[in-house]
Formats: C-alpha cells, sequence, structure tokens
C-alpha cells in the first residue's frame, strides 16, 4: 500500500514528521516500510529557470538555442523542443541532474558545435506523464531556482507500507496516521464536518436480502456534472500511483484512501425503479465488470443488483452498465459494509483483487461510515456541483457490538516479563483509541469498532508489546531442561552416512520431491503414485516414486556441463498412496506413505584425472561400489550384512546387480544401469554407470551407534596363502561358505586376495586366498598350521576339484 | 721388548701415514686388512710377543693393545665420517621435486542446505532441544485447521498450497509437526523440526519445495523475554557474537504476539549496504508466543509458549553469499563441491 508523506501532514498535527521517522516508527509497530522514494530528492538539480532569449541553432534546424537564468546563473541550452518563448519559467536540469526517465545524468555537452549546459524538461522526462508534447512551460508567478519537485506539487515521499492480512483499519491514510500518533504521542487534527442541507427525503429504496451485507448507506445526486476532479484530489492519487478518471470516481477514491472505506457510484439511470437490492448471484448468471471481463456467477457470489439485472459485484468491483461516464448526470452513492468472509471467497475464486476487495476483505469500521457519507457529499457538493441533494437512506440488518476483553494488568506483565505501570499501559492503549474501565488491579478494556483483529487478552498483550516497543521487551535465555526427550535415532543415522559419504568423494545433492509421469513410469512395481491437483507445471505433477530417475536427470544434467565422473548422493523420501478408496481422510487416518530413502550414483573413472601419481584408467565399477557400501555398513555398525544376486529391478544389469540385505530383510539394491534404460536420460548406452538405493527406515533399525572393544590376541598369528585354479562358475561366496563349514581349528580370518580370468584358459579361473591362525592360549607350531591348511586343501579339492598351482 | 717398542713406533708412523689418503669406505676395508689381517705387521708384531720374557709380557701386551686400541678408534671414526658421507652423496641423487602435487584424495561435500540444518540443531541441542519430524503429505487439519487458521482465513491467501486430493496438501510449513508433538507429548516440550515444506510459488526468489526449521517450546510461564533470548543467542552463534536482533511485530495465526525478526546485515554489519537494501538489517525468521487457540486445539491448558520458523535457504545464502535461490536445487556439481 502506498502512503504519502504530504497526505499523512494533512491528518497529522506535527508538520515535522520526516520520512526516516515515519520509516522507523511504522516498521517497529509492525507496519513494515518496504520502500520509501523521495520524489524531491529524484528531481535534485532540476530547478525553475525562465528562458532570457531563444535563437535558431546556427547548424541544426531543428534546434534552438536558448539562454535560461536561474535565480543565481545564466546558462546557454540547446533545446529540441518548439513550445517556449522568451520569458517562459521552464524546468531546467542543470548539469550533474539525472533525468527519472531512463535514467541518464545530464553532461556538459556540444550539439552540432554549440555549446549546452543543460537541458529543459517535459513531463514525460520527469516521470511525471506517460507522454507528453513540449517541454513544461510552468506558470510565470513560479519562483526563480525552486527545485522542480516543489514547483510541481510533487515534492512528497510515498512509503511502501507491508500491511498484516488482519489489519483492515490501518489501509488508509489516516488509519496509519492513527497508528503513527499512537506510537510517536502525535495528535491529529481535529475533522470538522459540516453538515450538508439535503432534500429531506429520497427516491431510493434498498433492500437486503443476503446476511453477506450488514449495512447500506444509499444517497441520490441529481444534475451533477462530470468533470476532471479538482488538482489536490488529482495531484494526491497520482502520488499514490492512481491514474485520475472524473471528479465523481477520483473523490470516492480518495475518500478510501483516506479512510478506508471503500465507496462506489453508479449512475442513477441504469437503475431500474431507484431500487437497489443487495442479494446473492444465481448460478450462471452472468455480469460484465468495469474492466470489460465477464464473469460466470455462482450462489455463493454477492450482488448488487435492481430488479432486473446485477449492477455490480459487492465489495469488488462495478458493472460497466452502471457505471459512471461523461453523460452521467444522477448517480447513487453507495457505502457499505461486507462480510469478510463472502468478499475473499468471491475475490479468491475469480482472482479478482481491487483495492476495495483488499479492504473489505480485512474489514472497515461499521461505525464510520455515516461520517464517510458526510465527507464524501461535502467534496461532491463543491466540485460535482449536484442541482439536487437527496436524503441519505441507511440500512441496517445487524448492529456490531462493541467487544471487552477484561484483564488484571499483572497478567500483561508477566506475559511481556516487563515491569509497567497501569498508567503506562493505559496510556498506550487510549492512545490508539481503546476506551479503559479500571477496577483496582483489573483493566476493562473496550475495543474501538474498528480494530476487528482484537478479539483475546493475547492481542491486547500484544497492542502494549507493540507501542512499548518489542525491542524494549528483554532478553532471557530459558535454563536448559533434564525433563525433554532425545529421540532422535534417524537423525544421527542420517548425519553418520552424510559424513561418511562426503569423506568417500560423494557430493549430496537435493532435488525437488516432484517428478514427471514419465520418470515414475520406469518405476513399474504396482505402487500407487500421488498426483497433484494443482501442479505448477507438467515436469513436477507427481510426488516421486523413487529417487533414481531424477539423480539420473542430474548426471545427464552435469554431463551437459562437461561435469564428468560423478558420484552424487540423496537423502529423501518416495510418496506412494497406500489406500485410494477414502475421499476425505480423517487428520488420522495414514492413506499415503512416505519412505525415506540413500540413493546414489557413481560415473565414469575412479581416479581424479588431474592426479599424475596414478593409473588413471579405472572405471568405476562394481566392486568400488559395493566397497564403499561396505565401508558405510562397518562405520554405521550395520551387524550382517548381505549382497545377494537376485534383484528384481528391471532398470539393473542383470548380472551385475545384487540385493542389498540385512538381518535377513532386503533393504535395496547396488547396481550397474540397464544398457537400454540409460538412453532414457540422454546418456549413451555405453555410459559406466552404478546406482545404489536403500531404505533408510529399515536400517535405521539395525544401525548401532555403539562401540564395543575386543581384546587384544597376546599370541602371534601366521598367515598362509593358497593358490588354485578353479571352475569359473564356482563362486567366492561358495569357498568362503565350505569354508566356513569346515570349522577349521585356530582359523581367525581369511578371504580372497587375487582373482585372475586369464587368457587361454577357458571354464576355469585363478584365484587366491589368505589364511591367518591364531590360538589365544599359545604360539602356533608349523605342524598345526600345516594340518590346518591340509584340511582346507582337501576339502577343496573333494568339493570344487582344485589344481593348486 | 725396545725392539717390539721400535716395530709399534715404525708401524704407527706408517699407519698414520696411509690412513690420511684413504677417503672411501672401500679403501679403508683394504687398509683393514692390510693392517690387521693374518699377514699384516701389526699379526707378526703380536706373534713376537711369545718371545718376549715373562717379566716384559704384561708391558709388551699393553704396548700392542693399546695400538690396537688406538686403531680400531681412528679406523671407526674414520668410518662413521666416511659412512655419514657416502649417505649424503646417496641423498643428494634422490632429490625429488617436491613442487609436484600431492596424490590427491577428492573429499566429496554435503549439500549447503543440510549443513545448515544440521548447524541449527547444533546450536538448538544443547538447549535441550529434540529433533521431531512429521508427513510431508498433511491433513488440512494439522497444516492449518489446528494452527488457527480455519477456512476462509486471510492466512490460507498468504501461501499457495498445493493439494492432493480434499482436505489433502502438501505441508506449507513445519508447523503440523508442532500439532503431532503436542498431541503426543505432555508438557514441557522443546523441540525443532527440520523437513521439506512446499508452496505453489515459482520465480527468481521462490522454488515451490524449500526447508524450514520450526521450532516450539512450551512450559508453564514461559514469556516473550524468553523467545528473545532464545533467537538473540541463535543470531549470535549462527551469525558471530557481534550480531544484534531486530522484532518488528508481524501477524500468523497461531502466533499472538507474532514479530519477524531481523539480524544485522551479515555483509555490512548493519551500516547499510545493497544486501539489507540500506536498512542495516536483514529479516532471518518469524516467531511468537503459541496463540491461545493451538493449545485449545491440543488439549493444553495452564501453559504458554512460543515458537519460530526460519527457512533454511534464506540462512544458508546469507552464510555463504549465494544469490541465485535455484542454484540449491540445481545441483551442478561445481556448485556442490564447494560446501565440503
Amino acid at each position: 500500500m502506498k502512503i504519502s508523506l504530504k497526505w499523512l501532514k494533512e491528518i497529522i498535527k506535527d508538520i515535522d514528521l520526516t520520512p526516516s521517522l515515519v520509516e522507523e516508527t511504522l516498521t517497529s509497530i509492525g507496519l513494515e516500510v518496504e520502500e520509501v522514494k523521495d520524489l524531491g530528492k529524484e528531481l535534485e538539480n532540476i530547478v525553475v529557470g525562465e528562458v532570457v532569449s531563444k535563437e535558431k541553432h546556427p547548424d541544426a534546424d531543428k534546434l534552438s538555442i536558448l539562454k535560461v537564468k536561474t535565480d543565481k546563473d545564466e546558462f546557454q541550452i540547446v533545446c529540441g523542443a518548439k513550445n517556449m518563448n522568451a520569458e517562459d519559467k521552464v524546468c531546467l536540469a542543470k548539469v550533474g541532474a539525472v533525468i527519472p526517465n531512463g535514467n541518464f545524468k545530464i553532461k556538459e555537452a556540444k550539439i552540432r558545435g554549440e555549446k549546452s549546459f543543460g537541458m529543459c524538461c517535459s513531463l514525460e522526462e520527469l516521470n511525471l506523464s506517460e507522454k507528453s508534447e513540449g517541454i513544461i512551460i510552468l506558470d510565470k508567478k513560479t519562483k526563480l531556482g525552486e527545485n522542480a519537485s516543489k514547483a510541481l506539487g510533487v515534492d512528497d515521499v510515498i512509503f511502501e507500507v507491508a500491511t498484516p492480512p488482519n489489519r483492515g483499519d490501518v489501509l488508509s491514510h489516516f488509519g496509519i496516521a492513527r497508528e503513527l500518533s499512537g506510537a510517536l504521542n502525535l495528535e491529529l487534527k481535529k475533522q470538522e464536518i459540516k453538515e450538508i442541507k439535503d432534500t429531506g427525503n429520497t427516491e431510493l429504496k434498498i433492500d437486503i436480502k443476503d446476511k453477506g451485507c450488514k449495512r447500506y448507506i444509499g444517497k441520490i445526486f441529481k444534475g451533477i456534472k462530470i468533470a476532471p476532479s479538482p488538482s489536490f484530489v488529482q495531484e494526491k492519487l497520482k502520488s499514490i500511483g492512481l491514474k485520475p478518471i472524473n471528479n465523481i470516481v477520483d473523490i470516492t477514491n480518495f475518500i478510501m484512501h483516506e479512510t478506508g472505506q471503500p465507496l462506489h457510484a453508479f449512475d442513477l439511470s441504469k437503475v431500474a425503479s431507484n431500487n437497489i437490492i443487495v442479494r446473492n448471484a444465481k448460478d450462471n448468471e452472468k455480469i460484465k465488470l468495469l474492466d470489460e471481463t465477464e464473469l460466470k456467477l455462482n450462489s455463493k457470489d454477492l450482488l448488487i443488483a435492481d430488479k432486473n439485472k446485477p449492477l455490480a459485484l459487492a465489495g469488488i468491483m462495478g458493472g460497466i452498465d452502471s457505471s459512471i461516464t461523461n453523460e452521467t448526470k444522477d448517480i447513487v452513492l453507495e457505502c457499505a459494509y461486507f462480510d469478510k468472509d463472502r468478499i475473499r471467497n468471491t475475490s479468491n475464486s475469480y482472482k479478482l483483487l481491487s483495492d476495495s476487495s483488499y479492504r473489505f476483505e480485512r474489514g472497515v469500521d461499521f461505525y464510520n461510515m455515516e461520517n464517510v457519507v458526510k465527507k464524501t457529499t461535502l467534496l461532491i457538493e463543491e466540485f460535482a456541483m449536484p442541482k439536487e441533494i437527496q436524503a441519505t437512506l441507511d440500512n441496517k440488518e445487524e448492529k456490531e457490538t462493541l467487544k471487552t476483553i477484561k484483564i488484571d494488568y499483572k497478567d500483561i506483565n508477566k506475559f511481556l516479563d516487563t515491569d509497567l505501570s497501569i498508567k503506562q499501559i493505559t496510556d498506550i492503549l487510549l492512545k490508539i483509541d481503546f476506551k479503559i474501565d479500571i477496577n483496582k488491579d483489573f483493566l476493562e478494556i473496550k475495543v474501538p469498532s474498528f480494530r476487528t483483529d482484537v478479539e483475546i487478552k493475547e492481542d491486547i498483550y500484544e497492542e502494549v508489546a507493540r507501542f512499548y516497543g518489542l525491542n524494549n521487551i528483554k532478553a532471557i535465555l530459558p535454563s536448559v531442561s533434564v525433563e525433554t526427550s532425545f529421540s532422535d535415532n534417524v537423525d544421527l543415522l542420517k548425519e553418520e552416512i552424510r559424513k561418511t559419504l562426503k569423506y568417500l568423494s560423494y557430493s549430496e545433492v537435493i532435488t525437488y520431491s516432484f517428478t514427471t509421469k514419465k520418470n515414475n513410469s520406469y518405476i513399474n512395481n504396482n505402487e500407487k503414485e500421488i498426483k497433484l491437483l494443482n501442479p505448477i507445471s507438467e515436469n513436477m505433477k507427481y510426488m516421486k516414486l523413487s529417487l533414481i530417475p531424477s539423480i539420473l536427470d542430474l548426471v545427464s544434467y552435469n554431463y551437459n556441463r562437461r561435469n564428468l565422473d560423478l558420484k552424487f548422493f540423496e537423502i529423501a523420501k518416495t510418496y506412494k498412496l497406500k489406500e485410494d478408496k477414502v475421499n476425505i481422510p480423517k487428520p488420522n487416518e495414514s492413506i499415503f506413505n512416505e519412505e525415506e530413502n540413500l540413493c546414489g550414483v557413481v560415473t565414469g573413472k575412479i581416479i581424479d584425472q588431474e592426479d599424475w601419481t596414478r593409473n588413471k584408467n579405472r572405471n568405476c565399477d562394481f566392486y568400488r561400489l559395493k566397497g564403499e557400501l561396505e565401508t558405510l555398513f562397518n562405520y554405521l555398525k550395520v551387524p550382517s550384512y548381505k549382497f545377494k544376486e537376485k534383484v528384481e529391478v528391471n532398470y539393473l544389469h542383470p548380472g551385475i546387480s545384487a540385493s542389498i540385505n540385512v538381518c535377513g530383510k532386503d533393504i535395496g539394491f547396488i547396481g550397474k544401469i540397464h544398457p537400454e534404460f540409460i538412453k532414457n536420460f540422454d546418456l549413451k548406452e555405453e555410459e559406466n554407470i552404478y546406482i545404489f538405493n536403500i531404505k533408510l527406515d529399515m536400517l535405521k533399525n539395525s544401525f548401532n551407534s555403539k562401540t564395543k572393544f575386543n581384546s587384544l590376541p597376546k599370541f602371534p598369528g601366521v598367515r598362509r596363502d593358497l593358490s588354485f585354479f578353479i571352475d569359473e562358475k564356482v563362486k567366492n561366496e561358495d569357498i568362503v561358505a565350505l569354508i566356513k563349514k569346515k570349522k577349521i581349528n585356530n582359523l581367525s580370518t581369511f578371504g580372497v586376495f587375487d582373482l585372475y580370468l586369464g587368457k587361454g584358459e577357458t571354464g576355469r579361473k585363478s584365484m587366491a586366498y589368505y589364511f591367518n591362525f591364531m590360538d589365544n592360549e599359545k604360539t602356533l607350531t608349523e605342524n598345526e598350521v600345516d594340518k590346518a591348511m591340509n584340511d582346507i586343501t582337501e576339502s577343496l579339492k573333494k568339493e570344487f576339484f582344485i589344481e593348486i598351482r | 721388548l725396545d725392539k717390539l717398542k721400535e716395530k709399534i713406533d715404525l708401524l704407527d708412523k706408517e699407519l698414520k701415514g696411509s690412513i690420511e689418503k684413504i677417503s672411501d669406505l672401500k679403501s679403508l676395508e683394504d687398509f683393514k686388512v692390510k693392517t690387521f689381517g693374518k699377514k699384516s705387521e701389526f699379526a707378526k708384531i703380536s706373534k713376537s710377543l711369545s718371545q718376549i720374557s715373562n717379566e716384559n709380557k704384561k708391558e709388551a701386551g699393553q704396548l700392542i693393545n693399546n695400538f690396537k686400541k688406538e686403531f680400531q678408534n681412528i679406523i671407526d671414526t674414520l668410518e662413521n665420517k666416511l659412512k655419514t658421507k657416502e649417505t649424503q652423496e646417496k641423498l643428494k641423487n634422490e632429490k625429488i621435486d617436491i613442487s609436484m602435487p600431492g596424490t590427491y584424495f577428492k573429499m566429496g561435500s554435503n549439500h549447503p542446505i543440510s549443513i545448515v540444518e544440521k548447524q541449527i540443531i547444533d546450536i538448538f541441542k544443547p538447549l535441550s532441544y529434540s529433533v521431531e519430524s512429521g508427513p510431508e503429505i498433511e491433513h488440512d487439519f494439522f497444516n492449518f485447521s489446528a494452527l488457527n487458521i480455519p477456512e476462509n482465513h486471510p492466512a490460507r491467501n498468504m501461501q499457495d498450497t498445493f493439494y492432493v486430493k480434499d482436505k489433502v496438501v502438501l505441508r506449507t510449513h513445519t508447523s503440523p509437526v508442532q500439532i503431532r508433538t503436542m498431541k503426543q507429548e505432555n508438557p514441557p516440550i522443546r523441540i525443532l523440526a527440520p523437513g521439506r515444506v512446499y508452496r505453489s510459488d515459482y520465480d527468481v526468489s521462490h522454488t515451490p519445495m524449500f526447508h524450514q526449521v520450526e521450532g516450539l517450546f512450551v512450559d508453564k510461564d514461559v514469556k516473550l523475554s524468553h523467545l528473545k533470548g532464545t533467537l538473540l543467542y541463535f543470531a549470535k552463534r549462527m551469525f558471530g557474537d557481534k550480531t544484534k536482533i531486530r522484532l518488528r511485530p508481524s501477524y500468523f495465526p497461531f502466533t499472538e504476539p507474532s514479530a519477524e525478526v531481523d539480524i544485522t546485515c551479515v555483509i555490512c554489519g548493519g551500516k547499510g549496504c545493497r544486501v539489507c537494501k540500506n536498512t542495516g538489517w536483514i529479516e532471518i525468521l518469524g516467531c511468537g508466543m503459541v496463540h491461545p487457540n493451538v493449545f485449545k486445539a491440543v488439549g493444553y491448558e495452564g501453559v504458554t509458549g512460543f515458537a519460530f520458523g526460519m527457512g533454511i535457504e534464506r540462512i544458508a545464502m546469507l552464510k555463504y553469499g549465494i544469490n541465485d535461490l535455484r542454484a540449491f536445487f540445481e545441483n551442478d556439481v561445481r556448485f556442490l563441491r564447494q560446501f565440503i
């Protein structure tokens, strides 16, 4: 909302109000000033000058050479306009001035050989008019050397004020002035409202047929003259960015911005039988509005109508047919009170926002309406010269009662942690028009009619805090407590994963929870996706069923930016519909499933291509990824995890993938992306891309943050290696299982350390295993170890027909 | 005996003369063999000891021994000297170019939003706050009604809500976690609720998904000063000891009184710059005392409390000087890797 400082000063007594004080004060009481525009400052160095002489430019037909004097100096100006003569007063932009339109700085210049020390400005150049011909010619009486903003009457400061949505009372210059006076202890000027003589009766009839209208005041003016509005009205409207239209429309707008009460004027000749009817619209009833949009209404909308047709969409916008035109002679003025919710509903459903609806939605002052009508009448009488003013017709369906709130003043101090006296508190409240009866410690506070937002004690606490100053409230840190719980296992798990994967060179990503139909369709495991009813775009219409497609999209995005060799992970939820038969769920009914996932992707080379110390050619592979997950699981102390061969994920390479099994449950998968699937993401088939996905909720249960110490062995161990050829179909896990089954004496750890699938060897491979032996009681003898090794070798020979190398 | 003495003196002179010429370990080794070997002059002298009379034997033996000791010393010293010299020579040839880069281990990174979220949590944890979470697909009751935002309430205009079905929304803030926690647990309550939230807004300064952290503190006799103290503590821990805060009255349906909180500008320290639009202040969060209607909705009586909520992206932008909100979700690896 735009507020003019000049306008405020006409309402507040103190004329020394500086822009910075207004800005600071309004912001401190919750009316945030978002922007301050000092029009005077914008026209700095643009002053009133007088044309002394005008001669033709010797070298250009269209240019003139002017001598222009100010109160101090005389300047030569080369000018392209023609509409000035000697002795005319003009707006002279001196060297150093910045022309608002185009934001360019005036410099000393030479134009076709003639020196020029400034510029004579047009309204357009000063951003005071959209289009203008010629330069501004000021009144002859204007003072030389005066700043142009003052001479043009635009020496104003405009504040852009953000108001809270529950404060209808501050949406006017008067409302803002009232708050300022409360905060700065200023007096408002007394408003004397002259009574205007009327005919004593009225031809108007008002029927209120809908509870959405609580009060409707109508007044007929006959024989008015439509003309431009007076300059003080025009100036004010322009200062807050409104376009003057004609005296009637401008006066109603002026009054609204002054008092906060929206008004409307109808052409009386368009109102059948002089009968205004306030009613709800019929379904599919049509109205064409002032801005020429045509609406199809429904029964929730509130209409102003006559017997035959709708006249206006109540509180929002007038109809074009009943609007004021240059031919209008008789008018009916409307000053009404409409239900907030009704106006908001209609305004929302048609996305129609007007200055009027903005105020009705937030609440206008039921008790100030008569005054508003009187003020308006005064202006219409003076500036539209009506031949006849009829009596005011006031139709109230319901009277609003004033609220009373009873408070012990000590409670205010307790809540705010202040030491205010009763007097300090009442001073604050009285200043902003609350009425108070004091009964010992108790304050019986009557809320003024315009404060529709104040309902409970806490609202009063807020008023006191606001004007006492939130920044004067103490700052005290509450002591720590042993009574609250610390239940954050999931949080700790996520934190540990983030840390570990970071050290394993992964970069964490965060992607939108939304996705496309296509990305969800890849995950065809019969899960029901969730669709948004009002998505922002087709690309964000569904909630993700899986994190994989979007992380592959990211690979593609980065490849296009030549970021290669990627390692990404994301911790995020996936969403699915659990129960689709429920139409409107109850608050605690869970019909959706949200699952926390850890997803990762690895592409390209393992070794950084800038590393000169190592072989750069190794591609990332299954074993590398598996090892990293093993590192993670070991760090998280996941007790027994296994990688199992069978995965039912159709977008993984069938031979290079595994499911991840923890404590007997599948919690996720790991593998190479299927070459056919890669193509969906603008990536080449032969790209080397590995992914994993783990359901965190399932890992949460086996995650263990406790470390337990095992005592160190007292006797040295012995290591033996065994290399052999074996059928290439035999898996490491078969060999491991066999050796485990044999329960070899003193064997503490063992494992594979070499695998060779040699050229020329068909059907068999070479493997090498290490075996560590240890006895906790004594040092092992060679004989004992030989015997154990022999057992191992014999078992392997018997079971897998190995050939020792 | 005298003859022996004479021989030793002669040998001494001879050997001392030749040892001076030795300059490498190999010649020293030859010298050792020549001097003390079986065929050496010294061996001959040692053998001649048997021909010495018994009465002189002791003295002669001492002479021989002293001579040997002396020479052994000389040889050892020389040997050490030569060895050191040789090692030095060897190391000289092993010199590498230490200006070449080290074997590189590329660290990964955490997302700036995660980092800042963790920083916020780490600031509040010592104040006995626990971390709570709630669903992102949320019922109207938890997202709006219970938070004193009935149908038709102006606040429903303030946030453009994504709907999944009738009465089901993508949560527009983390505040529903307040309600879920209070419905489940009895006061006192101190919780933080971080997470994703959604609003139907997409432009330079809005993304349809973003992150918030919600704080809730409920107990007997919680005062406005407690809220202020908590926020000042947070601001100083997050942005540095010199940070000041400013509260501006504001409006949220679920708090009364409500305020928006500014901190002294992180760029100019309050002097006024482009980032703070010359005000010296930057808005970082919204807060207030819990509205009695919220307590009513969860069945709490006789308590007061405060709540606050902040956008993690906003804090991260201020902390790291990120000026484009969308960079958070584009996930260009060159952006991501800056946040180790």
